[in-house]
């Protein structure tokens, strides 16, 4: 009798891996690129709409796993990913500096704007700079909403506290949500307090808020977007051809049309800005 | 108050539609959840029964540990099992992680203890004296252990229906394991969670809507089949 | 039958189980009885195969009961029944049928036979945990007697049952074990069961069988005081033999000499075994068949059943049995003096070896 069960146990496991590989998508090396990225890049769509016309093309299949900054970088510095694309220049000198990855390409931006109330309290209107916008708000002692999740827009919010001279801690007027952007900006729109967003995100918020944008246009808020390749002379495993095919469909003429089409429809804005010069 | 009216109106909508997208998170949900079920129950009931009617020096220590099972934290699981299966891991070969297959891997180390746990219980309930009795009326080891459980049929689909319950509501391990991958791995419990963090309430909403309505169908059949000829005591 | 040889088995803490030699024949009814904790439960566990870490042999079949492979043969064609009925959650006729879907049998006419003759036809299709304890407990006898078995192994079945209807049963099984040619071992405290439904019994105490015999035997011709107390001989008084005719002895106890037919010498010291029902009590001192003669006073009238336990002092304490109308038309009551008589046949004499207890077999 036991010896039964275990065959058809067996018989399950093994008919559960037939079907889980032919159902879902083919999982031989060659076939899969991991992209290691950030939840900015998925959260407006853009993502999606990439890696499906990737596959349409080349028949490749891009396990786009979205995290956080930090853990993007981390996967790429363990050889987890085969491509990364983050937006955090700094961290990302350092990867490349320190062998991990190769052939960095800043090839797309956003940017950034700071949110405030609409009444606007600490009379951040008006500021050229967004270091002064954020003094102003420290001065003021107003209330301000950061993500503190070490992402990359949280990166940059603390590049900017620095340059304006300004030294956080958690208190009443500075608090740390530690999640994605609409939570971070929805507790902002409920208690009326100050943050900092990508535009893409307050666009796509935009109708459910009260905030508006206090601060916009300074080169300092420019958000710009890399793509490394993660080395594979210091991890075997990863996938090169898959990922440099990927990587040359991002740099192509064909995203470039995609990136600067995306989201004019619905929110008749331009999200994202192209830099890169696409040869093919 | 508002965006509560507006996600019902998007769930019907979706609904109605029979969006793509949904359609594809729905097929896999439930692909995973019942295979994994399926695994954990063929797994933990036998086991279970063996460890409550054996005799065995470790059998105090083996419950303790079941038990232990039964409350680990999934994510925590999760977490392990993506380690497990990453390039780096020593099950690294299989590539199993970013797929279902990871994540059915997950949610059974979730929800086998807790069936384990479950029909132990349940098992151990019964008098010890029936199954001594099924022997002594002629019956194998197996013909009386199956007797049995079908004595304890009412305890037993609740283990299952636990374990089901688990395994469909869970979100932390199926996201590190999977990798939420739109139409690879992408669940409805990681959809939601992803709709939400992009502030899109109304889908998520639709989506809470759906998962609730597809756990309601399946319990309500398992149910069925647990209650079915119970005669009133 | 059943053989068992220098069977061991130590109870944790408690004392040991150990009979040197027990034979039950095939056909036989054979009773354990004894008190509680006397072990008996446990060698017909034994016996059952549900308790194997023992020293010793035991053969069931004519095999080995401990030999795995005949362990199954031996289940088909035995039977247990406990004192509580296990019965499952379905209907009485589900529940009889289950030792047949063990067997694979599909035969069920021999079903509705066996609900008939233990009177729970009319239960048929009840769900079985509706019943009340005794209709449970004939569910349960229904269900054993099933499958034919030819071994029978009974843990006080009577348990519960109406005693109205318990008399009849008793005569019923014994000539249905006895049609079916089956042999059956059966625990028991009540006198009454073992003596309706039994051939030989054994009689055991603190883990030790202490006499074996036929009811008549055991309960007339007790071979200790032990086994005496148990079977309900109720006067005990010591003496010594003071004179031997033929099978006749002269006994002296306190200042009385009585009579009594048995095998010891003159010199012995002897226990007097007497039960209650073989003293007849008369106010006039008159001489009847009986050698035993005696004058003696009442002490007490106790009621126990449906009859009386009459107390009385002849220099020993004597203990007869009287019926509710005997004790009106006696006028007994305490202070009266009446007169015991009592046959020498009727007197059983145990050796007294002071301090010490004798195993006698009389078999």
């Amino acid at each position: 009798m036991f010896r039964k069960y275990l065959a058809l146990t067996g018989l399950l496991i093994f008919t559960l891996c037939i079907t889980g590989s032919l159902g879902a998508e083919p999982v031989q090396q060659n076939k899969t690129v991991i992209l290691a990225t950030t939840t900015s890049v998925q959260d407006t769509g853009l993502l999606d709409v990439l890696t499906g016309k990737f596959k349409e093309k080349t028949g490749y299949s891009v396990k786009a796993i979205a995290v956080g900054t930090g853990q993007a970088i981390q996967m790429g510095k363990q050889g987890e990913a085969d491509i990364l694309w983050v937006h955090s220049p700094d961290d990302e000198i350092q990867f490349v500096k320190e062998g991990y990855g190769t052939d960095r390409t800043t090839f797309m931006h956003n940017d950034f704007v700071v949110l405030g109330p609409k009444d606007d309290p600490a009379k951040v209107a008006g500021s050229r700079k967004a270091s002064e916008a954020f003094k102003k708000i420290a001065d003021a002692k107003a209330l301000f909403v950061s993500r503190g999740d070490k992402s990359g827009t949280h990166k940059k919010e603390l590049k900017l506290w620095k340059e304006a001279g300004v030294k956080v801690e958690p208190s009443a007027s500075y608090i740390e949500v530690g999640q994605g952007m609409a939570a971070t900006v929805g507790v902002a729109n409920e208690k009326k307090a100050y943050c900092l967003a990508d535009r893409s995100s307050y666009l796509s918020l935009k109708d459910k808020l009260e905030l508006v944008i206090v601060c916009e246009g300074d080169e300092s808020l420019i958000n710009r977007y890399s793509l490394i390749l993660v080395n594979k002379d210091k991890f075997p495993k990863v996938n090169i051809e898959g990922a440099k095919m990927f990587f040359n469909f991002l740099l192509s003429k064909e995203t470039k049309e995609i990136v600067e089409a995306f989201g004019r429809e619905k929110y008749k804005a331009q999200l994202f800005f192209y830099d890169y010069e696409a040869k093919q | 108050m508002n965006f509560i009216l507006d996600g019902l109106k998007e769930g019907m909508r979706l609904i109605c539609n029979l969006d793509g997208e949904v359609l594809a998170v729905v097929k896999l949900s439930l692909f995973i959840s019942i295979f994994a079920t399926l695994i954990s129950v063929l797994l933990g009931v036998p086991l279970g029964s063996m460890l409550a009617l054996g005799k065995f020096r470790m059998k105090k220590l083996l419950i303790a540990l079941v038990n232990t099972g039964m409350g680990l934290p999934p994510v925590v699981v999760g977490l392990f099992v993506m380690l497990f299966l990453s390039r780096n891991g020593p099950l690294g070969f299989l590539q199993w992680l970013y797929t279902p297959v990871g994540m059915i891997l997950a949610q059974v180390i979730i929800a086998t203890p807790v069936i384990i746990g479950l029909t132990l219980a349940a098992v151990q309930g019964i008098d010890p004296r029936l199954y001594q009795q099924m022997l002594a009326l002629g019956a194998s080891k197996r013909q009386a252990m199956f007797v049995l459980l079908k004595e304890i049929r009412l305890s037993i689909l609740a283990a299952v229906i636990a374990g089901f319950g688990s395994i469909i509501s869970e979100v932390g391990a199926v996201m590190m394991v999977g990798g939420n991958i739109r139409g690879q791995t992408r669940v409805l419990t990681t959809s939601i969670v992803l709709e939400t963090h992009m502030g899109n309430f109304d889908i998520a909403i639709a989506l809470g809507l759906i998962l609730l309505c597809l756990s309601f169908t399946i319990n309500l059949a398992l149910t069925y089949i647990q209650q079915h000829k119970v005669r009133p005591l | 039958m059943i053989k068992v040889e220098d069977l061991e088995f130590g109870f944790k803490g408690s004392f040991t189980l150990s009979v040197h030699s027990l034979e039950i024949k095939d056909g036989e009814i054979f009773s354990l009885m004894g008190p509680n904790g006397a072990g008996k439960t446990t060698l017909l566990n034994i016996v059952g195969s549900f308790e194997k870490s023992y020293d010793g042999t035991v053969e069931v079949f004519g095999q080995n009961i401990l030999d795995n492979k005949f362990s199954r043969f031996c289940r088909k064609e035995m039977t247990h029944i406990f004192p509580q009925p296990y019965l499952l959650n379905m209907s009485v006729h589900d529940n009889v049928a289950l030792p047949l879907r063990f067997r694979g049998i599909k035969d069920s006419t021999r079903i509705d036979e066996v609900l008939d003759f233990f009177k729970v036809s009319s239960f048929r299709d009840k769900n079985a945990l509706q019943l009340s304890q005794g209709e449970k407990h004939r569910v349960t006898l229904a269900r054993a007697f099933v499958a034919n078995p030819k071994l029978i192994l009974l843990d006080e079945p009577f348990l519960s049952l109406d005693p109205r209807y318990k008399e009849t049963l008793i005569q019923d099984l014994r000539a249905r074990i006895k049609i079916d040619k089956a042999t059956a071992l059966f625990v028991s405290q009540d006198h009454n069961e073992i003596l309706g439904l039994t051939d030989r019994i054994a009689v055991m105490d603190r883990g030790r069988i202490l006499q074996t015999g036929t009811p008549q035997e055991v309960f007339t011709q007790p071979s200790s005081v032990e086994v005496a107390d148990f079977v309900g001989v109720e006067t005990l008084a010591e003496g010594v033999i003071t004179g031997k005719q033929d099978n006749l002895c002269s006994i002296l106890v306190g200042d009385k000499l009585l009579k009594s037919v048995s095998p010891f010498q003159k010199g012995d010291s002897v226990l007097v075994c007497l039960r209650p029902e073989d003293v007849i009590l008369s106010r006039k001192d008159e001489t009847t068949s009986a050698r035993n003669h005696l004058k003696a006073g009442v002490l007490q009238v106790a009621p126990w059943k449906l009859e009386y336990r009459i107390t009385l002092d002849c220099g020993f304490k004597l203990i007869a049995s009287v019926t509710r109308q005997s004790v009106d038309s006696l006028g007994l009551k305490a202070g009266e003096t009446v007169f015991a008589s009592f046959k020498a046949t009727a007197v059983h004499l145990i050796r007294r070896n002071t301090g010490q207890r004798e195993e006698i077999n009389r078999r």
